[in-house]
């Protein structure tokens, strides 16, 4: 990645992390609170079109900011993130401009997404009464759902941009 | 020389990403919460089964080497401990003559909430107030309602507050018609809950509780919440779901209460910990 890419994605997570953090809430949904994750969209796209170093290297400076954020529990985020970016970069297509690649990344996604929040609510919830498959239906499920249906949005956008450009 | 650097070039990624995990657990591990409690338990469990069974074996040459720095840790650690019980005795009678009961400041500070960040459970408040204000890391939130929580970070105008709602947040209670003491904390749904609760306890739906006496950062008194189910978690204890009695929604205002955890108290109990 160039200088400039750096940059640009920089600016992109920080504006979506001050997204994240003040105004997600507003469309927060169940009385669980579940919000769509839009910084973990961005981590699993760069995992997926730059590679595993650039995924997990995202992943955890973007993790580490939300966690320093939040107040509490410093890691955990950084952990679930650098680990979906890191998985994501199995996927990494160079010529991901491919329709079919393209269409899979809603899978890879969804993969990802799980993953990261399996561990993320499972390290959370240690030492409370509710059990790993409750944790699984009622947060990990829900936020990746959630999740998704922005993340979709997402790949719909980023190919109209692509076309655009061709 | 050159093979070693081509393989690690070859395997860079996953050095890399084991240097991101480790960097990941170390500050999860740094972490003082009731999470991460649970799994250092583990760790040292697991490690000290290990190490029971290494130690088994015994080394003959360290043996004597170990037992004369044991006897000369003895002797140090037992003068400590007569300074430390004198130190102690004298500063009850000091106490006692200067007519000094804490050192904590009374009073409140009105604070206005200007955003409220529900990330995955971790439930927290941003309050109008700082460091400038008086505001210190600790100090308890409440309204007229009840409890809210306690200031968790401060900068010079601004403040964030763990509310009720958050997983980190263990609160000593008591149920005020019966003074039944439990810990109250939050399970994940819109309720929180209390353990450590016996099934033969006297809890019944409609209780109010309160913040007890052995809370280090809550004035004893305050309401939390209303019992609205009570239901026996296993054949030793009962899980007593509560509900807050603060509308975390419509939250608007707060009072910041200036008080402190009393030093004194929390370094006995830490000290006792130690020991």
């Amino acid at each position: 990645m160039y200088f400039s890419e750096y940059l640009k994605f920089a600016i992109i997570f920080a504006v979506l992390i001050i997204i994240q953090v003040s105004f997600v809430w507003l469309i927060s949904i169940s009385s669980y609170n579940i919000t769509p994750d839009l910084v973990i969209i961005l981590v699993i796209y760069i995992g997926f079109t730059r590679g595993h170093i650039a995924g997990m290297l995202s992943g955890f400076f973007t993790g580490l900011t939300l966690d320093l954020l939040s107040g509490s529990f410093i890691g955990l985020s950084a952990l679930s993130y650098s680990i979906a970016g890191f998985i994501a970069g199995y996927f990494y297509f160079q010529e991901s401009s491919k329709s079919t690649v393209k269409r899979s990344m809603i899978g890879i996604m969804s993969l990802c997404t799980v993953v990261a929040y399996s561990i993320f609510f499972w390290i959370y919830y240690q030492g409370s009464t509710i059990s790993f498959p409750e944790i699984f239906m009622k947060y990990v499920l829900t936020t990746t759902i959630y999740t998704l249906l922005f993340g979709t949005a997402f790949i719909l956008f980023s190919n109209v941009i692509e076309t655009q450009k061709k | 020389m050159k093979t070693i650097g081509l393989f690690l070039l070859s395997i860079k990624e996953y050095l890399i990403f084991s240097l991101v995990i480790i960097i990941s657990l170390i500050l999860i591990f740094s972490n003082d919460n009731s999470q991460v409690r649970f799994f250092r338990a583990i760790a040292v469990g697991f490690i000290g089964t290990i190490q029971s069974g290494v130690s088994a074996v015994p080394n003959v040459f360290e043996i004597q080497k170990e037992n004369q720095f044991l006897r000369e840790k003895n002797i140090e650690l037992s003068n400590k401990l007569s300074e430390l019980k004198e130190a102690k005795l004298e500063n009850i009678r000091l106490t006692k003559l200067l007519g000094l009961k804490n050192s904590n400041i009374s009073g409140i500070i009105i604070a206005s909430i200007v955003n409220k960040s529900l990330i995955q459970a971790r439930n927290t408040i941003t309050l109008n107030v700082g460091e400038s204000d008086s505001i210190k890391i600790n100090m308890p939130v409440i309204t007229d309602d009840g409890l809210v929580g306690r200031i968790v970070s401060t900068s010079k105008n601004y403040s964030i507050a763990q509310i009720l709602l958050n997983r980190n947040m263990n609160i000593s209670v008591k149920v005020q018609r019966s003074r039944v003491d439990g810990i109250l904390n939050y399970d994940g749904s819109e309720n929180v809950t209390i353990s450590n609760i016996a099934k033969s306890a006297d809890v019944k739906a409609g209780d109010v509780i309160l913040t007890s006496e052995y809370s280090n950062y809550f004035p004893a008194g305050i309401p939390v919440g209303i019992v609205t189910e009570e239901g026996n978690l296993d054949n030793l204890f009962k899980k007593v779901i509560v509900k807050p009695l603060v509308n975390f929604t419509s939250l608007e205002e707060v009072f910041v209460l200036k008080r402190l955890p009393e030093n004194e108290r929390v370094m006995l109990e830490e000290y006792y910990l130690q020991k």
